[in-house]
């Protein structure tokens, strides 16, 4: 087993974009201040000084050039990574995203393929406000031809973001900005992490929590509070939206009857409504109580904090409610 | 309006408690001043009410659950539909079917386990069934078959006891007897018995030999009244009364006299052991002469049995201890054996009776005599 | 005027002339499903443009594709089948009239969203600029598309990184329904490529000659290392936007007559005989060559079985 290090998301994320631009000549690297500034939160620190110009560009806010210009190179050859920054900034970029990357394996029958990544950074980070805080990554779930990755760990974001650039077809690389300064622990050596695998972070019997990014780390702190009342909580990670590991989610609800579902996006038509309707179709004679979700409010993002954090699910938010699933 | 409920500060050392039984369930409609739970504390318990009329729109902890005072454990709202709240779970709106709600998995774990669902009290939202609702009647379901045999094996003893105290006259006779000798023959029988039979020799072993015997010297005694006439008994056969998990027992010995007492004790141990596993059978509790009942395990010092027609009679074994006892005028401390003898008057009288139990203690003070 | 190459231009554009009208006749008999957009009368430009291009070079397309994509080459009866929706066709039938692929000569699709295909062309040069391999990618759009997001981030980029692309605006006057100028201020094309700091030149669109030629130029201007060029080709489509689209509800029959008398066909093969270039025989010769390809082409999709259902969850994911 390699060891692991402490190392911060944001260092093991660019240690898989640079092994794998180390790996393959034809992977370039291309946004907005991601060049010598290293990027907005570091998140391609280091890239320019190794790589050059040549396949670390600073763009200018074109967003929606940014993300075509990647369309063509894939198309063409190579193996583009579009860092959009922030996800809300990514609505300019859309339709070459979903018209354009999403179809073209499809429609060409094979011919052409798109390897794409799309980087960015989603959710609050105490306060950024209605324009920098959206969690939407469901509506490129709902679009066929796009995967859809959240890593939540230094380990996930490294291993994923290497399978990423592996993949022959675009994928949507939603990390989030609270998670790029936290340390935590990576394994040294090469290593990737497949698409479609759940990780069950913390193993329980009494009710299984589905969480995505930064809410897994809320699910496993209301885990550790819960345990001390006597309720056991598993709590899985599903890591990548597209393709989602529907096994484990069904095996975990099997064993334990009863599902919260914790979303930093808003539950009305939000991936939490499909994890729903999967376990509610699929594991209907498993389930002792109905099951719950927790997402934000259905408002737009406030700037302000008080309202920001009523919007938003907290830890107290969900131990209660697991409280409450368990006594229903 | 929506109430918060909280875990309340009663006193002010109290700094968590918990609820020890909720008195509404989410859903219930409450009035203002309604007991809705009794709070648990090291304390004390004590009925808190309901801040205000409405409904119980939630139900946030389970019983026995310790929180911190001031922990929100439930809500009471004016209507059905919640206040938002921070992150509040997304509302659906329930669908309310008639009859019991039952969770889809407490569908399926009654299935498996064969239990009816009706009857089974939900402790879930809404008084939902629940897999731990299912599994609780299962574990506590009564044993059918046995209690049906119970009930029925009840009413046979109590048919025959009321049959016996209606229709047989009986009277009973009384000695008490020195048990020194039986006791010390007894033990030294012990090992002999227990490495030819595998079983332990008990005093009971000993009464049922010395019934045999009494019996071959007085025949009278095996007999029994049927309806008009003494009808004389081949063979001889004793009953002895013995308590299986679930009632009582007379499993039967046939041809007692016959049998050594090492072979009587291995029979009546397997007896014994069938009994108790409730693996007897009916022909081997039938055709008694007469019955041994011996209380002496439990403490009982004498008393008097019930006559289990058409036998006989009926000998009741009581305690051997030491009591007062007079040999040769003096006054001493022996252990002694108490026997009451209840006799089917129309099969024999008070003298038939009397000879019978003479010959049995003869048998019990002189243990020799059972080789005879 | 060199014979070979009034040679070629005019096969190609009589190809795209007689495919077109084919595919026409074709799709009135009702048997074609979906809707298309002829590229009758604008045949100059692919034709011009696409002569300078060899099958590792890139070019992205519109929604009325048809002649950049043979021109281009895209094989004839793959690309007839495809549009008529038959498995036989090069994208399986599943893309249709505006999405028809063909990596293996550079074709990176006709398009159905207006614009998308130019920052496209600018990541196909981009690719071929990080190999090094001296490749180029034209990316063909019309006075639509100009006033797209797409146009001028596309494009900027392109010139701010001096990517080998060049961006061919087929200027017919009409958006859909809707005349450029009252849409737009600066009717002039072309000096929007000053905007980002590139050359913008306007041409006449019929003229394959002047095409070839302002194209060659741009085109070896890329490969050069020199970065885009903005070729803005005034052309005009004598029918309607989409098949269907008399084309007459929105312009004057006298407007659409003048224009046909510059078709594009009609003035080089008049060109061509009069400077002594080609023969009438030698071009009805040609014309005849291509009515056989595009009888043929017909003949193949049409003989062509239908899509097994079965097929339809193919490809989503690489």
């Amino acid at each position: 087993m390699p060891e692991d290090r402490s190392i911060q998301y944001v260092e093991a994320s660019v240690e898989g974009l640079q092994e794998e631009m180390r790996l393959n000549s034809s992977v370039f690297y291309i946004g907005q201040g991601i060049g010598a500034r290293g990027g907005n939160f570091k998140q391609s620190k280091g890239l320019w000084e190794e790589f050059g110009d040549k396949r670390v560009r600073d763009m200018p806010i074109s967003e929606l050039g940014q993300v075509g210009m990647g369309v063509g190179a894939a198309m063409a050859g190579a193996r583009p990574v579009v860092d959009i920054v922030f996800l809300d900034m990514i609505m300019e970029a859309m339709g070459q995203i979903v018209e354009q990357a999403a179809t073209i394996h499809y429609t060409s029958n094979g011919k052409i393929k798109v390897p794409l990544v799309v980087r960015a950074a989603m959710g609050s980070a105490r306060c950024t406000g209605p324009h920098h805080s959206r969690c939407f990554y469901s509506w490129f779930a709902h679009i066929p031809g796009l995967k859809v990755v959240l890593p939540s760990s230094a380990t996930d974001v490294k291993g994923l973001m290497k399978t990423a650039i592996r993949d022959d077809g675009p994928v949507i690389f939603i990390e989030h900005k609270f998670f790029y300064n936290k340390k935590g622990p990576v394994p040294t050596g090469e290593f990737t992490i497949p698409f479609g695998q759940a990780n069950v972070c913390r193993k329980g019997k009494d009710v299984t929590i589905l969480a995505m990014s930064l809410m897994v780390w809320h699910a496993m702190d209301a885990a550790a509070q819960l345990e001390k009342e006597g309720i056991s909580v598993e709590v899985i990670d599903p890591r990548t939206i597209v393709p989602f590991d529907e096994q484990t989610l069904l095996e975990s609800v099997h064993k334990t009857g009863r599902l919260l579902i914790v979303d930093e996006a808003q539950s009305f038509c939000g991936f939490s409504a499909e994890a729903a309707a999967m376990v509610a179709s699929k594991a209907f004679d498993s389930l002792d109580a109905p099951v719950s979700r927790l997402g934000a409010l259905h408002t737009p993002h406030p700037f302000n904090p008080v309202l920001e954090a009523a919007m938003l699910p907290s830890v107290d938010a969900i131990v209660t409610e697991v409280r409450r699933l368990v006594a229903s | 309006m929506t109430h918060e409920i909280v875990m309340p500060q009663l006193g002010i050392t109290m700094t968590e408690g918990s609820v020890l039984r909720w008195l509404k369930a989410a859903g219930d409609s409450i009035e203002k001043g309604e007991p809705l739970f009794i709070v648990q504390t090291d304390k004390v318990d004590m009925e808190v009410e309901s801040p205000g009329k409405g409904f119980v729109t939630d139900v946030l902890i389970q019983e026995e659950v310790v929180v911190p005072v001031g922990t929100v454990i439930a809500h009471v709202g004016d209507s059905m539909a919640k206040a938002a709240v921070a992150a509040a779970p997304v509302e659906s709106v329930r669908v309310r079917r008639n009859g019991p709600l039952v969770s889809p998995r407490a569908r399926r774990v009654a299935s498996e386990l064969g239990v009816d669902l009706a009857g089974i009290p939900g402790s879930g939202e809404f008084g939902r069934i629940r897999e731990c609702d299912v599994r609780a009647m299962f574990n506590n379901r009564p044993q059918k078959s046995e209690d049906r045999s119970a009930t029925s094996a009840r009413k046979r003893i109590a048919e025959k006891m009321e049959e016996s105290a209606g229709t047989v006259p009986q009277f009973s006779l009384r000695r008490e007897l020195d048990a020194g000798p039986l006791s010390a023959v007894r033990d030294q029988l012990l090992a002999v018995v227990e490495s030819r039979e595998g079983v332990r020799l008990s005093f009971t072993d000993f009464l049922l030999k010395a019934m045999a015997v009494a019996l071959k010297e007085v025949p009278g005694m095996n007999a029994s009244w049927q309806k008009d006439h003494i009808e004389p008994r081949t063979g001889i056969n004793l009953g002895f009364a013995l308590q299986s998990p679930t009632r009582l027992l007379v499993p039967v010995i046939t041809g007692a006299d016959q049998l050594p007492i090492s072979r009587l004790a291995r029979r009546r141990s397997e007896l014994s052991a069938k009994a108790k596993e409730g693996k007897l059978d009916p022909r081997e509790m039938q055709d008694g002469s007469c019955t041994l009942s011996n209380l002496g395990a439990f403490g009982v010092d004498e008393f008097q049995a019930i006559v289990n027609p058409p036998e006989s009679c009926i000998l009741a074994a009581g305690r051997i201890g030491p009591r007062p006892f007079v040999i040769d005028g003096q006054l001493v401390v022996r252990p002694t054996l108490r026997l009451t003898l209840t006799v089917d008057h129309r099969v024999a009288d008070g003298v038939l009776g009397a000879k019978f139990l003479d010959a049995i203690a003869k048998a019990i003070e002189q243990p020799l005599l059972l080789l005879a | 005027m060199p014979v070979d190459l009034v040679s070629a231009l005019y096969r190609s554009m009589q190809r795209m002339r007689q495919f077109e009208l084919k595919i026409q006749h074709t799709y009135r008999s009702g048997v074609m499903p979906g809707f298309i957009h002829l590229y009758v009368g604008e045949e100059a430009v692919a034709a011009g443009v696409c002569a300078h291009l060899s099958k590792d070079d890139y070019v992205t397309s519109t929604h009325r594709g048809h002649g950049h994509a043979l021109a281009k080459g895209v094989p004839v009866n793959e690309a007839f089948a495809e549009i008529w929706g038959k498995p036989s066709g090069i994208n399986g039938g599943r893309g249709g009239s505006m999405h028809i692929y063909d990596p293996a000569c550079g074709f990176l699709g006709t398009n159905g969203i207006v614009a998308a295909g130019i920052p496209i062309a600018t990541g196909a040069a981009m690719a071929t600029a990080l190999r090094g391999d001296g490749h180029v990618a034209v990316s063909f759009f019309g006075d639509g598309a100009v006033n797209n997001c797409a146009f001028h981030e596309g494009i900027n980029l392109a010139a701010a990184l001096l990517l080998p692309v060049v961006f061919v605006c087929e200027n017919n006057l009409y958006a859909t329904e809707t005349p450029f100028h009252r849409v737009t201020k600066n009717t002039n094309v072309s000096t929007r490529g000053a905007a980002y700091g590139i050359p913008g030149i306007r041409i006449d669109g019929n003229d394959v000659l002047e095409v070839h030629r302002v194209a060659g130029e741009a085109i070896a201007r890329a490969r050069a290392g020199e970065g885009p060029t903005l070729i803005e080709c005034e052309t005009y489509r004598p029918l309607g936007h989409f098949e269907g689209d008399p084309g007459t509800g929105y312009r004057s029959k006298d407007e659409i007559a003048e224009w046909k008398l510059r078709d594009p066909i009609d003035r080089l093969a008049k060109n061509a005989v009069q400077s002594g270039a080609m023969k009438e025989a030698e071009l009805l010769k040609i014309e005849r060559e291509v009515e056989l390809e595009i009888e043929a082409a017909y003949e193949f999709a049409k003989a062509s079985p239908e899509a097994d259902p079965a097929t339809v969850t193919h490809f989503v994911y690489a």
